[in-house]
C-alpha cells in the first residue's frame, strides 16, 4: 500500500513557492540526489502540482517512478496511477490504476495505436521529450539552482504558453508551467531519490494481482458495470472541459 | 477549472507525440463509365439472377457461421465503399484498381439469400453480444450479459451467484454442442479473446460474460467454472477441435510470463496452465501463439489446436504484424480451421468472428472498424475458395451476420466516389466542401454518441464530443482519426445500436433466410440444415 505523505506540507510548500516566484525568488528543489545522476538513471521523484484560476486553487502531490522498462506516475489527489511498460520488442502499453476502486484499466499497445495516443517512451521517461524540447521550445536563458545549471525554455503546447526548466544531463524538468488567460497549471520538482527510497512507493506487483483488471477495448460492452460507470466519469471527455470551465 | 487526473502527462504527450498521420488518400475516386443503358442492364441482370436463383434443401454436412461483431448495415455499406475505393488498403486487394466504391460488393453481399434480424434480448431493446449470440446459437432469447442460460437466471455478480448449483438445469444447448453430440468436429475462430461473449456463447454457460478467468469471478473456487476453463473442459463429444483467437492471459497463471510480452503475466489465480492442459489431455494436441507456430500446424496430422495469439484481443487488421513473430489474419485462421476440421468425415461446425469491428466502433475509429469488416469479407471469400478446393461447397451452409449494430452513420450528400473516410464534397461539381450551418465542413461518417472527435497522435488532443474545430485542414482519412459524435460518452464507450442487422446466406438451406426474423431463428435454420434431432 501507499505510504501517505503529509499533503498539508506539500500544499504549504507549493503556496510559498508560488508567492515567492511572483516576487522573483522561489523555494528550489532538492537536487542533491540528481546531481550525480544521468539521463537513463532509475529514480523516484516527487513533484507538486499547482493549479490556479479565477475561482479555484489547488495543490497536489504528484510522483514519477522510472526504471528501465517501466514508468509510473501517481497523482495523490485522485489516487490514480498511470503505469507505462515497454516490452522486449519496444512495444509500450499502459495500465491506468484506480487505487480507490482497486481496478486496473489495461490499454494495450494496439489500443494505444488505435486511440491515437501511443506516446514516445522518451516523453514518458522525462515528462517532456528532450528532442521535442530542442525542436519546439526556444531557450530563454538559464539559471543556477543550488549549484546546478538549469536550462529555461519556452514554447506553445496546444496553443498555451509553456515554460520548462530543464535538467539536461538528467533529462528531467524541474518546472513545467502552463500559463493562459484562464490561469496557471504547473508541476514543480520537490526532490528525487533512489528507487524505493521516496515517501511513496510505486504500485506493487501484489497490488496489481489483487486488483480487478479491465481491458480498454471492453469498456463499450460494460456500460452497466458499476465500477466502469464510476471510472468512466474519471476518464473524461470533451464536455467535461466545458463543464469544468463553467463550474 | 476542475483538475483532471493525468493532465500533466497528457499535456506532455500532447507536446511531443509523433504524428501518426498517414499520407492523405484522395478526396474522391473515379466512377466507372456508365450511361442509361448500363444502369438499366445492371438492374435487369440483378433481377434475372434473383428470378433464376436455385435452391438446395439437401442436408448439410458443414456449417460455417460468421459474425461481424457490431457490423450493422451502415458498417457493411461503408466497408463496401472503402474496399472499392482502396482495395489494397489491408494488403489483400491483389493490386486491384480503385473505383468510386459504391458499386463494389463485399464477398458475402453476393450471397443469394438475405434476411433482417431483430436483435433485441429478453431485457434489452439494444442488446450486448452475450444474449444475441446466445439467441443465434441456441434458438432462445435470453438476458443481457449472460451466456447460453435461460431468462430465469439473474445476472451473476456475487459469491452466491457464482456458486449456484442450478446452472445445468437452466443451460441452453448450443449448435456447437449439437454438432459434437452428432459426431462432428467443431471449431472457433475470433479476433477477440476466444473467451469473449460471441465465441464463448458457443461453448460456455454462465450468468456473467465477464467471468472469463477465475480472477474475474467474485471468489476463488466458484461452482460455475470460468469461461476459459469451460473451453478446456468442454464435455460434449470429443471436445472442441480448433480454438484460435486472443485471450492468452485468461488461460495462463499469474506466475507465468507471457511468451510475447515480457512485462505481462497470466491472469489466472488458480495456478492452472490451461494451454498445457489442452496439449497434455489431447492426442497430438497443439498450442500455438504466433505465426511461426501457426505455419507449423499441419492440418493433416495435427490434433486439436489451441491458438492464443495475444494476451487479450488480437490486433486490428490495420495494425497486424504478419511476420513470423506476428499473428495470422482472420482469413488464414478460417482456411486452416476448415482444413483441420475436414479430417472428420462426418463434417463440422465452425464459428468465425470478426470481433474487433465492435471495438473500433466503441472507440469511434471508423478506419479500423471498416478495415476489420474488410478482413471479414476476405475471410468469407477464403472460406468459399477453400470449400471449393476441398469439394465441400455443395454441402456447406455459410451464414454471415452481425450480433448488433452501432451508432455509426453515413450522412450528408457526398458526391459519387467521395472518399468514404473524407469530408463531404457536395455533388454540385464545384469540388468544394459542403458546409454545415456552423460554416465548417463535416465528415460523411460519424457517430450518434461516444468519445467523439480526435485527430489522434497528430496532436495528442483528447477526444471531444460535438463539433470541435474547423475540419478544413484536418486529414480525416488517416488511421488515427476519430469521427465526431453527438452525445458525449467516455472515450471507448460509443454504444451499440438497436436497429436490425442483415443475415447473408448461401448453400443448402440458405433460402430459409428471408423477411424479418428474430436472431434466434439462425439456430433453427442451422439445426434444420444439419437435420439434427
Amino acid at each position: 500500500m501507499y505510504k501517505k505523505i503529509n499533503l498539508i506540507h506539500i500544499s504549504l510548500l507549493a503556496g510559498l513557492w508560488v508567492a515567492c516566484t511572483d516576487a522573483g525568488t522561489g523555494v528550489e528543489p532538492d537536487l542533491e540526489f540528481l546531481k550525480a545522476q544521468t539521463a537513463d538513471a532509475a529514480m523516484s521523484c516527487q513533484f507538486v502540482r499547482h493549479s490556479k484560476d479565477a475561482s479555484h486553487q489547488s495543490d497536489a502531490a504528484w510522483f514519477l517512478f522510472r526504471s528501465s522498462d517501466r514508468v509510473e506516475s501517481f497523482d495523490e489527489g485522485s489516487q490514480q496511477s498511470q503505469i507505462w511498460e515497454k516490452d522486449q520488442n519496444g512495444r509500450v502499453s499502459e495500465m491506468r490504476v484506480f487505487h480507490a476502486e482497486k481496478l486496473v484499466l489495461e490499454v494495450s499497445n494496439g489500443d494505444l495505436l488505435a486511440s491515437g495516443h501511443l506516446p514516445k517512451w522518451a516523453t514518458l521517461w522525462s515528462i517532456v521529450d528532450p528532442e521535442d524540447l530542442s525542436k519546439s521550445f526556444k531557450p530563454i536563458g538559464g539559471r543556477t539552482v543550488k549549484g546546478v545549471s538549469v536550462d529555461r525554455l519556452q514554447g506553445l503546447v496546444e496553443g498555451v504558453e509553456t515554460t520548462v526548466e530543464w535538467l539536461k544531463p538528467q533529462a528531467l524538468p524541474i518546472l513545467w508551467k502552463r500559463t493562459s488567460e484562464k490561469g496557471v497549471d504547473e508541476v514543480r520538482l520537490v526532490r528525487c531519490s533512489a528507487p524505493g527510497t521516496g515517501p511513496v512507493q510505486p504500485t506493487s506487483q501484489q497490488q496489481l494481482l489483487d486488483y480487478r483488471h479491465i481491458d480498454f477495448s471492453d469498456l463499450g460492452d460494460m456500460e452497466s458495470d458499476p465500477q466502469v460507470q464510476r471510472i468512466g466519469k474519471l476518464l473524461g471527455h470533451g464536455h467535461d472541459h466545458e463543464e469544468d470551465d463553467h463550474h | 477549472m476542475k483538475i483532471k487526473p493525468f493532465l500533466v502527462l497528457t499535456a506532455a504527450v500532447g507536446a511531443v507525440a509523433v504524428s501518426g498521420a498517414t499520407q492523405a488518400s484522395p478526396q474522391s475516386y473515379p466512377a466507372p463509365a456508365s450511361d442509361a443503358t448500363s444502369w438499366y442492364n445492371l438492374a435487369a441482370g440483378e433481377v434475372l439472377a434473383a428470378r433464376t436463383q436455385s435452391r438446395s434443401d439437401v442436408p448439410v454436412k458443414n456449417v460455417i457461421f460468421f459474425v461481424g461483431d457490431g457490423m450493422g448495415v451502415s458498417t457493411v455499406t461503408a466497408a463496401r465503399i472503402l474496399q472499392g475505393q482502396q482495395p489494397n488498403l489491408i494488403g489483400t486487394g491483389g493490386g486491384a484498381t480503385s473505383s468510386s466504391g459504391e458499386e463494389n460488393f463485399l464477398s458475402f453481399e453476393k450471397f443469394p439469400w438475405l434476411a433482417h434480424s431483430k436483435t433485441y434480448s429478453v431485457n434489452q431493446q439494444t442488446p450486448d453480444s452475450a444474449p444475441t449470440m446466445t439467441a443465434m446459437v441456441t434458438g432462445v432469447k435470453s438476458n443481457g450479459d449472460e451466456l447460453a442460460v435461460d431468462q430465469t437466471m439473474t445476472h451473476g455478480s456475487t459469491v452466491a451467484d457464482c456458486n449456484r448449483t442450478d446452472l445445468a438445469a437452466h443451460s441452453l444447448k448450443t449448435i456447437l454442442e449439437y454438432a459434437e453430440l452428432n459426431g462432428k468436429s467443431t471449431g472457433l475462430v475470433s479476433t477477440a479473446r476466444i473467451t469473449h461473449a460471441t465465441p464463448a456463447a458457443n461453448y460456455a454457460h454462465t450468468t456473467n460474460r465477464d467471468w472469463e478467468a477465475d480472477s474475474n469471478q467474485p471468489a476463488a473456487g466458484c461452482v460455475i467454472p470460468d469461461i476459459a476453463r469451460q473451453l478446456i473442459e468442454f464435455p460434449y463429444g470429443n471436445g472442441i477441435e480448433v480454438a484460435m483467437g486472443g485471450g492468452r492471459s485468461y488461460f495462463l497463471p499469474n506466475t507465468v510470463t507471457d511468451p510475447e510480452y515480457s512485462t505481462k503475466k497470466g491472469n489466472r489465480k488458480d495456478g492452472r496452465n490451461l494451454p498445457l492442459e489442452w496439449v497434455n489431455s489431447r492426442t497430438n494436441g497443439a498450442y500455438i501463439y504466433n505465426n511461426d507456430g501457426f505455419n507449423a500446424v499441419d492440418p493433416g496430422t495435427t490434433g486439436p489446436v489451441l491458438g492464443l495469439f495475444e494476451p487479450s484481443h488480437m490486433q486490428y487488421e490495420a495494425d497486424r504484424d504478419s511476420s513470423a513473430k506476428g499473428e495470422p489474419s482472420l482469413a488464414q485462421m478460417t482456411d486452416k480451421s476448415i482444413r483441420i476440421l475436414n479430417k472428420n468425415k462426418k463434417g463440422f461446425y465452425l464459428h468465425v468472428e470478426a470481433g474487433r469491428i465492435d471495438h473500433a466502433h466503441h472507440s469511434g475509429n471508423a478506419y479500423r472498424a471498416l478495415t476489420d469488416a474488410m478482413a471479414l469479407s476476405d475471410a468469407v471469400a477464403q472460406a468459399q475458395a477453400t470449400l471449393k478446393e476441398l469439394k465441400l461447397d455443395k454441402n456447406t451452409l455459410i451464414i454471415v451476420t452481425a450480433d448488433h449494430s452501432h451508432t455509426f452513420t453515413i450522412a450528408g450528400y457526398p458526391q459519387r466516389g467521395n472518399n468514404i473516410l473524407g469530408k463531404v464534397v457536395a455533388f454540385d461539381n464545384t469540388g468544394t466542401l459542403a458546409l454545415a450551418d456552423d460554416k465548417n465542413p463535416y465528415t460523411t461518417l460519424s457517430y450518434a454518441n461516444g468519445g467523439g472527435f480526435s485527430i489522434g497522435a497528430a496532436d495528442g488532443s483528447p477526444a471531444t464530443a460535438g463539433r470541435v474545430q474547423d475540419l478544413t485542414s484536418v486529414d480525416t482519412t488517416q488511421k488515427e482519426f476519430h469521427q465526431e459524435s453527438l452525445v458525449p460518452f467516455a472515450v471507448g464507450s460509443e454504444t451499440h445500436a438497436g436497429e436490425d442487422v442483415a443475415i447473408y446466406a448461401t448453400g443448402p438451406g440458405s433460402h430459409i433466410f428471408h423477411g424479418t426474423l428474430d436472431n434466434s431463428a439462425i439456430f433453427h435454420v442451422m439445426k434444420y440444415a444439419y437435420r439434427f434431432k
